[in-house]
This record gives C-alpha cells, structure tokens and sequence, in this order.
C-alpha cells in the first residue's frame, strides 16, 4: 500500500488536504450547511467536541472570513460529465432547484458578519483559529457551564449569577463528538448517546428560540427512543447523511430545527437529561404524540410513499423515526468509492497530525524492546 | 388475482438460535464439588456445568437487551451458596432471579414465572447481592458513579429500586463494588479520563445517605477500562490488605493499596469535595501533571505498573494466591488481543510507604478469534486452584484451570524440564545398577543430544554425539538409565545416527557407516542389514501394519529406497526384499501405505505414488509424481484418512495441509483439500482413534512449539522451544489428545515438556470474531458459508437440535475483509473481498470416517490493478452458461465499473468479457436479470441501473474464446432510495415481470415492479415506498415468500430490529399494498445479512449470528 493508497480510497482525505481542512469532516458540516441552510442568519456559534477543529475552521472561514463553499468544493467534475452522458441527473439546460443560494462565486469580498461570537470547546487543546475562542473543558462536567457563559459574555458574573440560562443566547450550537469506540456496541451507542445528550444540555442552556442544534448520531439500536426526545425541544428534527460521511459508517447528523424548550423547562447541568427520569416526565406532558406519517421530504420524485399497515403489535410507545435527508449533490464525490489519481499526483500531508494517543507511551516502549513481538514490559 | 383465494393468515417471526458475543461470566459454586459457569449471551442466560461442560440450562432473562454482568450471591465466606441468587444486569435493566428460580434453573425442573424486568435511571456497570441485618439486599453502580441500593422482598424477587445516590458524577468506562460488612458497600470507578474514584457508602444511615469519598487516583494516561477490588488478603497473622486493579487504554495494568486506614479524604459536604471533584478540577486527559495537594497521598498508594498486551486491556481480575503471602497473588488480564495474561504479584510490605511490588509476567493464552475478550471470571476459593473463564466476541466461552481430575487424563504428568548433558549423566550414573560400560566423563562441551523417540507413553530414548544411547522410563518424572551397547557400536554410532520410532517399544537406527540396528525394549540392540551408504532417513511407513510394520531407508546418493519388513510371529526383520527406485535427486521425506499403493514424500514437496508391481519384481518404479505447484517445501507426514482406502492426508513445510484421493487403478492422486492451521510449519499429524476421529497436528510457530486439534481448531500446547529446525518427538494417548509429551533440544540442553491435559479447554464452541459480511446458503440447503471482517470463511450446517448450527470448515485464505458470497449448487463457492480478492472454492464430502468438507481453492480471480486497492462489493453467477461448461460472472469494483468474465471451471482460468462504467459512485449491490445477460447493480447514490447488451454472436474463429464480449449499454436507470442501497433481492413472480425490493441506508423499505415495454426495453411498472421502515439503515434484505398474489420480505437493520413485510396487489388491483406482519428485537448488532438457510427460516449476520423462524401466526 502507497502513501497516496489513502488519498485513493477516500476522496475527502485527499480534498481536505488539498483545501487546507484539518479534517475530512469539514465537509460533513459543508455538506449539511447546504442541505439546511444552517448559517443563515447566525452569527453565534458553539462548536462542542471540536477537535482538531475542522468545524470551527469551517465557522471561522464561514463566518468571520466570509468565504463561500458550494458544491465546487466537492464536485467530482468526471463524475458530473459522466451523470450527463449517463442522463443520471437532468440536463444542464433545465434549473436546478436550490442553487440559487449557492452561486459558484469563487471570489467574495471579505466582508464580516457584524458580532460573530463563536466558541469551541474540547478536551484536547485546539490549535488557534481566526476569530474563535476556544476552551478546554468537558462537556458533560457542570463546571462548563459558567466558563461558556462568561466566553459567550464576558460581562457573566459567574459567583453571583446562578443561573445557568445564557443572557445573550446562541443561534447555533453543533457538535461532532465521538467517543473512541470500543467494538461493544451496545456500549459504543450509550456512550456515544451521552455525548450527544450532553450537547444537547448545554445547548438547551445557551441556545435561543428558534435557534438550531446539530450533533452526531449513532444510528444504532434504540435510536428512534432518541429522535423521539429531541423532538420534546425542536419543532424539527431530522438525521440527514452528508455524501462526505461513509455509507459503510452508523454515524449521521441530527439536524434540529427551531428550538422551542417545553414550558417552564429550565436547562440545568445539576440536572442533566439523558439519565434519570427528567426527559420522560417531559414526553408524558407532550400534548400530541408525534405522528411517524410526518409528511417526508420525498414524495415529490415520483415514488409512491405507501400508507403501512402495522399488523406487528409492536410497542412503539416513545418511539419516533425521524425523516432521513441524504445531503451532498449527486456529483460530490462518493465516501466509498475509489478513484484514481492523476499520473502526476502527490501525496500531501496532513494538515494537522492526529492528536497523539493514550497508548503512544505504550508504542515507544515497545519499539525499545523489539518490536510488537518483543517482551512486555515490566517496570517496578 | 384469484377472488377466491381465502386470505393469507398473518406471518409471524419465531426466535429459533443465537450465536452472539459472550458479554457477562460468572462462577456459580453451589456445592464443594458441583461449579456452575453462568455466561450472558444477548438476552440469554446459559448455566453450563463447569465439569463436564455440559449447557445445563438456558432462560431469556431480558427481552431486549443483552446481558451485561451477572452477579452469584455468595455467603460471607466468599463462596456462593445453593442457598444463592442471581442478579442478572444489561444496560438498564435489572433482574434478580430468587433462589427459588435458580434451583429449578440448575434442577431442570419447572420453572415458575419470570420476575419483573426493572429499569434503572442510567447504564449499569456492576452489581452485587449481600447480607444485611439479616436481609438479602442489593446495589447497583451505573456510569454516572451513583449507587442505586435493591430491595428484595420475602420470597427473594426484586421489589423496588432505593435512591440514586453519588460523591461525583463523572462518565465512567468502568465500576466494581464490594460489600464491606457493617452496611457498607466500597465503590471504585474507572472515568473515561484515565482516573479512578474509589468511595464508600454507608446503606443503613437515615436520609441523606452517607458517603465518604477514599481516594482518588491519577496515573493512567487513557480511559479506564476495568476495576477490580480484591478480597481482604492476609498477610500476616491479624494483619490484612485490600487492593485494586486497574487496567485501561494505555496498555498498562496497575495495582493500588486501597487498604482502609482511617485516611479517609472527605465526606458528605466536607471541604474537598467540591475541590476534588467540582469545577476547580481540569478535566480531560493528559494535562493532569499537577498531581492536587489532596492527592498527592495517594499517588504514593500506587503498587505496581506494568505493561502487556498488544491493544487495548478491558478486564483486570485477582487469582489464587497463599494466605500469608507465602506465593505470588495471581493477576489476570483480559485484552481487545484476545489474550488472557497471567501476572504474578510479588509485595513488599517492610515499606514506610505502604506497599510496593512487582508484577511478574508469566503466561499469554490465546483464546479467542477475531477480537476481544468482553467478559471473564475468575473463582476464588480457598484451598482450590482458580478456574478462569472467558467469553469472546466469537461467541466462545473458554475455561482454564481448577485442580486436576486425576485418572481421567490419561496418565500423563505435569513436568517441564530442561536438563544439562551433565545433569543426565548424573542420574545415570545414581540409578544404573550394574554398569558394563564406561561411565562417560563428564565437563565434555561436545556431548550433545542427538535424536529422540519415543518407545512408548512412559519411556523415551536419546542417541548422543558419543555415540552413547540413554533411555528413561517416566514415572512422576523420567529416570534416566544407559542402554548397554556393545563398543562396535556406540562407536558405529558417534557423531552421526538417524533413529525413528516405529512401533511400540521399537526404534530403527541408521549409521553412517550404513548399518541399520533395530532395538526394542527389555532386548538387546540388533543388526538388521547394511546398506551401500550413508543412512539418510529412517521413514516408518504409516498405514502399513501395527504388529507386521514397515519403514522405508533411504540412503544418501542413492536412487532407491529399501522397504524395512518386521514379522511379528518370527520377530525377524528383513531390509532390502523391496525396493523402491526414486526420480532424480530424490530425497525422501516422509512414507505411507494407502490401500496396496506406497506413497512417498520428497523434501521439495513432491508426492509419488509407487503402485503394487504387477510382475513380482523386487523393484517398484515410481508411478505417478506430482508436487503442488505452490510449494517447495518439504512433506514432513503421509497418513491415510481413517477407513479409507484412497484417501490420504500431507503435511508440508509450507504451513498447510492437503487432503488428495487416489484415482481409479491408484494411478493418480487428486487433490481435494487445502487449509493453513495457525502454525507455519506443520512437522507431523494423526487421526485419533476415538469413535469419532479427529486430526491432531503438531509444528511450529515463530518461537513456539503447536500441539492442534485441527478438527476443534484448538491449540493443545504451545511451548516456547527457540524456533523450529531441531531434534524432537512427540508422543499422546491416541485416545486423548489433551495429554502431551514433548522432548527437544534447546540451547544443548535436553527440555522435556509433559501435560496431563490442555490447559485451555473450550466450554462453547464460538464463530466469528468479527463482524458477519455475508451469509449465503447452497442451492439444496446442505450448507450454508458466512464472511466475515476477520477475513474468515466458516461452512455449517443447521439441524433444528441443539446445538443449531455446526462449523464444518473454516476458510482461511482472504486479507481483507469480506465482501460477498455465492453458492454455484451445493458444491462450489464464490468470495469476494477487499483488496481485489474474488476466489473459487470447492467443496466434496470425504468418503472416511473421518468427517470433514474437503475445500479446496480452485482458482484466483487474477485481473488485479496494479496497487491492489480496490473492493470487489458484490458479484453474480449467470444461469446461462457460455460454451455448455464456463460460467458468466458479473463482478462490481469500487471504482463504479462493472466486468464480466467467462470462467472455466477445469481450468480455474477466467476470460475478460466487457466493462460497464458507472458515474463515480460505489455500487454496493449487483444481480444477473433472469435472462442471464443483463446486469442490475444498485449504488450509493441510491439510484439502480440495468446494463444491457446486444446479442452477441462470437466471431467464427474465436471458438476458443467464450465470453461475452458484447458492449454492455446503460437499458435502464431508476432512482429508489437517497442515499447507499444496502441491501436488494428480485424475484419473478408472474409472467415477464419482476418485483424488486431494496433497503437503504435512508431508512427506507422500497418494492420495485418491473417489466419490458412493446419495445421489449425495462420499464418501470410503479414503485412503493415505507420511508421510515427501520430506525436506522436496512442492511439486509431477503424476498422470503413469493406466490402468486403477494410477497414476503425479511429485513433488518443496524437498529437491532427484524421486520417481515408483505407486498401485495392495491385492494383494486391497482398499486401496492404494504403490511408489516412482525417486528422483533434481533440481538445481531451490525446486522450485514440476511438469507433462507431451510424451508421457513432464515439466518441473519452481523456481530454474530441468529436463526428466526417465519410461519403463519396459528
């Protein structure tokens, strides 16, 4: 296997290379931007689970440098002329539908959102990036709280104040945690569950009404018990797959739409949801329960969407399937594909090197004393 | 559709078998000699008797959640009682089972109803039952650090859940509890940030509860993936120790002093508290080099580090060890590797410090296939040898340990010994009676061990460079005598012999001079013939007779090998009566008799059949020769297959063994089987002469020395011997494999290894320790294959008896994960994989008693690129055939093409047919129509496309080229699903069209009718959708039921979710009627496949594997 053997496998390694992001997932949060237009009118940002950054990068040149990023950044230009000859997509004299907003300009003048706030937050350190605060701090620990509050407003006073509602709310919070997954998945989705859930907790105490809220999924067992709690909050919620995200991967994106926190429900991180029996309380006082016939986005590509007869029996009390939305143009490059690389390529390095692993002391040693079959190593 | 046609009555889905990862053991010991291993598998609890590995009995405790911890009351003592119950825990949920309900289990008599299912507010890591106040309560520990305490009422069921109580509430990776005594319970928990939290609670304080945080250790630098308290051990008399083990992402193991002192740093409400824990603490990894004041005693209650594993450790438990700390404490660790360590603990408590001490490796047992060991247990109880059991993502459960059974294992004894030249010339000189010969000098560096045999179980034999011939009866241990040799002969034999046992109690030795002696035991050493030359090899001719035996000598240069004859009634043995010429530069290297036809086996790896004469000459001619054109290795052993005339067997070198049959008139041989066991050199094997054979193999790996059992992929023995290349022999009871002498040369040193049994024995047999890719069933249902992740291949067979389902063969020849599987009938099979991989196998039944499938790879899919890197996803047999014999074959790369290739089953040869090329995108799925020509594939951008061709009509002269070279052309292209289709299926249900049904990774369930236009182009009938089908992706997919007026479909999903569907015409004949007739929790994980495996089942693949029933609901 080459060097460029990676950059062949996997179209958006290479890109992200190419482009200057610190990784591939750069074009996940690119790719949901422009299925959901989640920058519209934003202009504070909270980035959980950020690093190495490659969203924050995102926001910053999004927000601050106001740059542009349309398909162009991952159009596979064979693939596009290969749709056409192939009739795959219609031809290019018929209008494509929403690409109005997304003018192939490749030259913007750099012109600022006026009081961009963003703020990223990780357990590993984050290189700087332009415009971003970034804190270094657990998610799930209460102790957050004040420190993004006083980052998101620095006149917060975080001894007096005892609340742990935003004075000055948020339009956007996202978040692409992940833990290291361990193989058992049972444990791999709680845990991944508690991430997002702990997400989800700050994001109810920063987030405004209306404001919207993305996180990674693990579209594992019990997945719909999730759908069906964030649903207490938004008045939307969708899982949508960016192209940039592989198909052979459980992870996708919530996308939640339109915050409306239930009445009287204050955000706590005394009193996280996620565990004990808070959220539940809170879907018994919904009003209706959600309907799983929510009309789709589809329908209107000629598909006839079947009214299903459940005969099963099946429980599905607390269980909500939320509409999944495909995101990435058809001529974005494909995650699981391979391509070939031009005669001529070279293969770039990294951006950022991968934060060192907790094992990395393990490998030294290991080296020291032969290689991975060599004795282990026992120390006083 | 018939008006008449009663309705279908609803289709059911009926859970039928489960082979899942083994995620919760515990020990059981209800009586001194009556131990129980309790194993968690999914939602199932499964009791196995620890002495005869027996499945006692089986309940589904959870309905939808798999099994996570499983707790075994025990007494005060520490030793489980009959009087026990069992808390039994999985995510959530909780259980506990009354003694009641465990006697019956255990009995096997009616079991009374199923108590309530609890739910617990957070996921729980531990859970333990204790005595208090003369009450059987409980506690829980979730991963939020809180202890939830358990009530149980009168008749021992759980009868409500106490308050959530906590000092912190960091994530945690992992938790133990203990209960003190005097109502306390200690807690340790392992964080996700490489801390440990180790608190106590106080259960009968009135509100609020009380806790007592003890310490808090830094230290590990990665998540903490197991805890483990050990028992209060004594280490002198009044004085006591408690410790704890850790062990976690960065590869090391720790051992802490947690013995109460009174040093208790804070409690309820009390200063540090909120220090400690609360907002002044950095959270995180790696940043903690500021070890907090409050701390800094603690980190002086660090025991011992120590390093092991190749990956990640995810259990840490204590073993045996002697009161008083006379011995080492027994450390066990269980790996993401699949290995278990042995460590020993050695302390030194002299120490102002507390103590300190030193973690000791000792041993590194494999256990497992594929990756991880989720659960293990170990038993403590005194006075008795640990059992330690794991449990793999294979399924497998295996088991080590406990005191020996004497008397059933065969009689062998446990040494391992490594003796000096000198050592054993002292003992010779202490034991032998009257010597007659000259006691050899000892202090000679250039005394050296030459060859060894075995004459029997309890006797060995070694030549020696001084010519000198030592033997030792084993009883205990072996004592060493000399064999009395006339001086002719020691002479004859200084410095150069050849000795091979050939019978019981009988060696045949070579000398250079060419002389060949036969010595027998309580006989004198005889002369039996003198060959031309130098004696090369003494080659026993297996198969050839027991009583009457054969050996082939081979003699250096020469071009004939002589037949060695022994006639038991005259006790004669008579050399050069046959004689056996060779091929050129022949040397052979291993000999048998197959029927009437004598085989040999040269060390370039040529096998040579030496049919019977027919003429009465003295001298056979090699008949047919042939050497398997992958090999240059030698053939280390030829043994005929048990009760088979024509069957044989050959171990190489090259690490593999064949399994060939002898042709009509014994004038060829065709190979039938080949398969690598884990050893790079297989030196020897035999059938054991069980009612059942099995083969047992032995040879080397790397460093080590391998006693298998190939027929239950076990490894017996592995020894470290330096490497292969040396003097050995081996001996076992042909009856019990499990017992083993070794005897070989290591550093001029003589290691004599004895084993009255294998030290791992496997309790439940397991399958693949990877993620399932594939499941294909062969066209009569005889077998059916799985893939997997871990490059493996297994062939079962299902009976509906317990146990289910048996491997028959396991294929290992792939690199890279695998793709897809196709039966062509029930005897050849089609895998695909990463990394440009696509091979034929085929599989025949061996006419022996022997019961194996013989598989053999037939040929190599060859037109690679030239970096390799491509993924063949899916692929599809034509059933039309091109020129009568070849098959077509479709096969879909990842990078969006198409090929199509002639194959030629005789040949093994492929021929390229045409290329289709896709936009970019990835197909995931690909079909041949019904009329064998065109091809649907299925993308990942959610669209499929139909390519076709134009008649093909071969150019005349091209009669040897038979693919279809015709270009293949888009014919249709339908978009179904939004992104990646996962999973598809086509049937033909009425005249000319067809109904297609795919699952996607949108969720989506989507049945697609299709037909031909008056043009006779594909045309799109309607297609139907059920958007949100599964909670997450379909993954598989298979058309179960297809009759006239419906369908039925079985699909799963990534959400753990089995669902059977049935499509059928709108209630107007127009449209498509869509019911979901049943909806089951599946407990496969990653589910990547679903397929009928028998009439109204079906197999579904992913971590592990499960059988499901389809019937009509009575």
């Amino acid at each position: 296997m080459g060097k460029s053997s990676k950059d062949k496998r996997d179209a958006y390694y290479r890109l992200a290379k190419e482009q200057g992001w610190r990784a591939r997932s750069a074009f996940k949060l690119l790719q949901l931007d422009e299925e959901f237009n989640l920058f519209e009118n934003v202009t504070r940002v909270v980035d959980l689970c950020a690093a190495p950054g490659s969203w924050s990068q995102v926001l910053s040149r999004v927000l601050i440098k106001n740059e542009k990023f349309g398909r162009h950044a991952w159009e596979d230009r064979e693939a596009k002329f290969r749709q056409s000859m192939l009739k795959v997509i219609p031809s290019e004299s018929k209008p494509q539908e929403n690409s109005q907003q997304h003018q192939e300009t490749k030259y913007v003048e750099p012109r600022s959102r006026p009081d961009v706030k963003i703020v990223s937050i990780d357990l590993q350190p984050i290189s700087p990036l332009p415009g971003v605060i970034t804190l270094r701090a657990d998610i799930t620990h209460p102790a957050t709280v004040p420190l993004l509050l006083k980052a998101l407003d620095p006149s917060h006073d975080s001894e007096t104040s005892t609340n742990q509602q935003a004075q000055q709310p948020v339009d956007l919070v996202i978040s692409d945690g992940a833990p290291d997954v361990t193989g058992l998945h049972d444990l791999d989705i709680y845990v991944q569950s508690q991430l997002l859930f702990a997400a989800l907790n700050l994001a109810l105490c920063v987030l405004k009404p209306g404001g919207k809220f993305v996180a990674k999924i693990f579209r594992g067992r019990n997945v719909d018990l999730l759908y069906a709690q964030l649903k207490v909050f938004f008045e939307k919620v969708n899982v949508a797959k960016p192209r940039s995200s592989r198909a052979s991967s459980v992870e996708a994106f919530i996308v939640c739409i339109n915050f409306q926190p239930p009445e009287g429900f204050k955000a706590s991180l005394e009193e996280p949801l996620g565990v004990g029996g808070r959220l539940s309380e809170l879907q018994q006082q919904q009003q209706d329960p959600i309907s799983q016939s929510e009309p789709s986005k589809a329908g209107d590509d000629g598909i006839t969407e079947v009214i299903l007869e459940d005969l099963s029996g099946s429980d599905n009390k607390n269980r909500w399937i939320a509409p999944f939305i495909a995101c990435g143009d058809l001529s974005a490059f494909d995650s699981d594909a391979s391509y070939k690389l031009a005669a001529d390529h070279v293969s770039l390095p990294p951006v950022q090197p991968p934060t060192a692993p907790p094992y990395k002391r393990a490998i030294e040693l290991r080296r020291q004393n032969g290689g991975a079959y060599g004795k282990p190593v026992v120390s006083k | 559709m018939a008006q008449t046609s009663p309705p279908h009555p609803q289709t059911q889905l009926q859970h039928n078998f489960v082979l899942s990862p083994i995620t919760a053991l515990e020990f059981y010991l209800a009586g001194p000699s009556s131990s129980y291993l309790l194993a968690g598998e999914d939602t199932w609890l499964k009791i196995y008797d620890v002495a005869t590995s027996h499945l006692v009995n089986q309940l589904r405790v959870f309905r939808s959640q798999p099994i996570h911890g499983i707790h075994a009351w025990k007494s005060e003592d520490g030793t489980s009682t009959t009087e026990g119950a069992f808390l039994i825990w999985g995510g959530q949920s909780v259980m506990v089972l009354s003694p009641s309900l465990v006697k019956s289990l255990i009995q096997g008599t009616a079991l009374p109803e199923l108590p309530t299912e609890f739910q617990v507010p957070d996921w729980i890591y531990d859970g333990i039952l204790f005595s208090s106040n003369g009450e059987v309560q409980g506690a829980l520990v979730t991963a939020h650090n809180e202890i939830v305490t358990l009530t149980l009422s009168s008749n021992g069921n759980l009868f409500q859940l106490g308050p959530v109580v906590s000092p912190s509430r960091p994530i945690l990776y992992s938790a133990n509890l203990t209960f003190l005594g005097n109502g306390t319970i200690l807690v340790a928990g392992g964080t996700v940030f490489g801390e440990i939290i180790v608190w106590k609670f106080h259960l009968d304080s009135s509100p609020p509860p009380q806790w007592e945080v003890l310490y808090v250790f830094t230290g590990h630098e990665g998540s903490v993936f197991g805890v483990t308290i050990s028992p209060e051990i004594e280490v002198a008399p009044g004085s006591k120790i408690r410790l704890l083990g850790s062990c976690s992402d960065d590869r090391t193991i720790r051992i802490w002093d947690i013995t109460d002192r009174q040093l208790a740093v804070t409690q309820n409400g009390g200063e540090i508290d909120s220090k400690t824990l609360g907002e002044a603490r950095e959270t995180g990894f790696g940043g903690n080099s500021e070890v907090k004041e409050e701390n800094k005693n603690d980190s002086t209650r660090g025991v011992a580090v120590a390093m092991g594993h190749l990956s990640r450790i995810w259990h840490v438990k204590f073993g045996e060890y002697t009161p008083g700390l006379e011995g080492p404490i027994n450390v066990y660790s269980f790996g993401e590797d699949t290995t278990r360590q042995r460590w020993e603990l050695s302390l030194d408590l002299a120490g102002s410090q507390g103590p300190k001490g030193a973690l000791k490796h000792c041993t590194t047992d494999s256990c497992h296939s594929g990756k991880n060991i989720w659960s293990a247990a170990v038993s403590n109880r005194e006075g008795q040898a640990s059992f330690i059991a794991t449990g793999g993502a294979d399924g497998k459960i295996v088991i080590s340990g406990g005191n020996p059974t004497p008397g059933l294992d065969g009689g062998y004894e446990e040494f391992d010994l490594s003796l000096a030249f000198d050592d054993v010339l002292e003992q010779i000189q202490r034991n032998s009676e009257t010597p007659s010969m000259d006691p050899l000098p000892k202090g000679n560096a250039k005394h050296a061990f030459q060859k060894y045999a075995f004459l029997s179980d309890s006797r060995v034999i070694t030549t020696t460079s001084p010519g000198r011939i030592f033997a030792a009866g084993i009883q205990e241990t072996p004592k060493w005598k000399e064999i009395q040799l006339p001086d002719e002969v020691v002479a004859d034999l200084r410095s150069y012999n050849v000795m091979k046992s050939v019978a019981m109690d009988t060696v045949v030795l070579g000398s250079s001079a060419g002389n060949i002696y036969l010595l027998q035991h309580g006989k004198s050493i005889r002369l039996v013939g003198k060959l031309s030359g130098k004696i090369q090899d003494v080659l026993p001719l297996v198969g050839a007779g027991v009583q009457d035996w054969q050996a082939v000598i081979t003699v250096l240069g020469d071009d004939r090998a002589y037949i060695l004859s022994y006639n038991a009634l005259t006790d004669e043995a008579t050399i050069g009566g046959l004689t056996l010429s060779l091929p050129e530069h022949y040397i052979a290297t291993a000999a048998a008799q197959v029927g009437s036809t004598i085989i040999l086996g040269s060390r370039v790896g040529v096998v040579t059949l030496y049919p019977p004469s027919e003429d009465n000459t003295d001298t056979i001619p090699p008949g047919y020769s042939c050497r398997d054109p992958k090999t240059k290795d030698a053939i280390t052993a030829i043994v005929p297959l048990p009760g088979s005339s024509s069957d044989f067997l050959t171990t190489c070198r090259d690490g593999k063994y064949r399994i060939y049959s002898l042709g009509k008139e014994n004038c060829a041989f065709t190979l039938y089987h080949e398969i690598s066991p884990p050893m790079g050199m297989i030196e020897g094997a035999w059938f054991t002469s069980t009612e059942k054979p099995e083969l047992i193999l032995h040879g080397f790996k790397g460093k080590q020395f391998i006693h298998y059992n190939d027929t239950t992929s076990t490894v017996l023995a592995s020894i470290e011997c330096g490497g292969a290349h040396r003097s050995f022999d081996v001996i076992s009871p042909r009856t019990n494999p499990n017992a083993f002498r070794l005897i070989f040369t290591k550093s001029s040193h003589l290691r004599f290894y004895s084993q009255p049994s294998a030290s791992l024995r496997t309790l439940k047999e397991g399958g693949h320790g990877r993620e399932i890719r594939a499941v294909a069933c062969s066209a009569t249902f005889k077998y059916i294959a799985t893939a997997a992740e871990d490059t493996i291949i297994r062939i079962w067979t299902y009976s509906p008896t317990r146990p289910g389902i048996k491997c028959l063969a396991t294929l290992e020849k792939h690199s890279s994960g695998i793709q897809s599987l196709q039966w062509l009938g029930d005897d050849c099979l089609i895998s695909s994989a990463g990394s440009e991989e696509l091979f034929v196998w085929r599989i025949t039944q061996i006419d022996s008693h022997y019961e194996t499938l013989a598989v053999k790879c037939e040929a190599v899919w060859n037109f690679c690129t030239k970096d390799k890197d491509l993924r063949i996803m899916s692929f599809d047999t034509s059933n039309v055939s091109s020129g009568g014999v070849n098959h077509e074959l479709a096969i879909a790369l990842s990078n969006s093409t198409v090929h199509t290739y002639s194959y030629n089953p005789k040949s093994g040869e492929f021929e390229f047919g045409s290329e289709a090329r896709y936009t970019g995108a990835c197909p995931m799925q690909l079909r041949y129509m019904p009329n064998g020509e065109d091809i649907m594939v299925a993308y990942t951008d959610g669209r499929l496309a139909i390519w076709t061709r134009p008649l093909y009509e071969p150019p005349p002269q091209a009669e040897m080229k038979l693919a279809n070279k015709a270009p293949l052309g888009m014919g249709l292209l339908v978009k179904l699903h939004q992104s990646s289709i996962k999973s598809l299926d086509a049937v033909s249900p009425r005249g000319g069209r067809w109904i297609i049904a795919t699952g996607g990774d949108d969720n989506a369930l989507i049945i697609t009718e299709l037909g031909l236009d008056d043009m006779g182009k594909y045309k799109v009938g309607g297609r139907y959708r059920v958007s949100s089908a599964h909670g997450a992706a379909v993954t598989g997919l298979r058309i179960v039921r297809n009759e006239e007026d419906l369908i039925e479909v079985v699909t799963v999903s990534n959400g753990q979710r089995i669902k059977l569907w049935r499509a059928e015409p709108g209630r107007d004949g127009r449209g498509m009627r869509i019911s979901l007739q049943d909806n089951k929790y599946s407990g496969i994980a990653d589910a990547g496949d679903v397929e009928v495996i028998s009439s109204g089942k079906v197999m579904v693949g992913g971590v592990g594997l499960e059988v499901w029933d389809f019937n009509p609901l009575k």
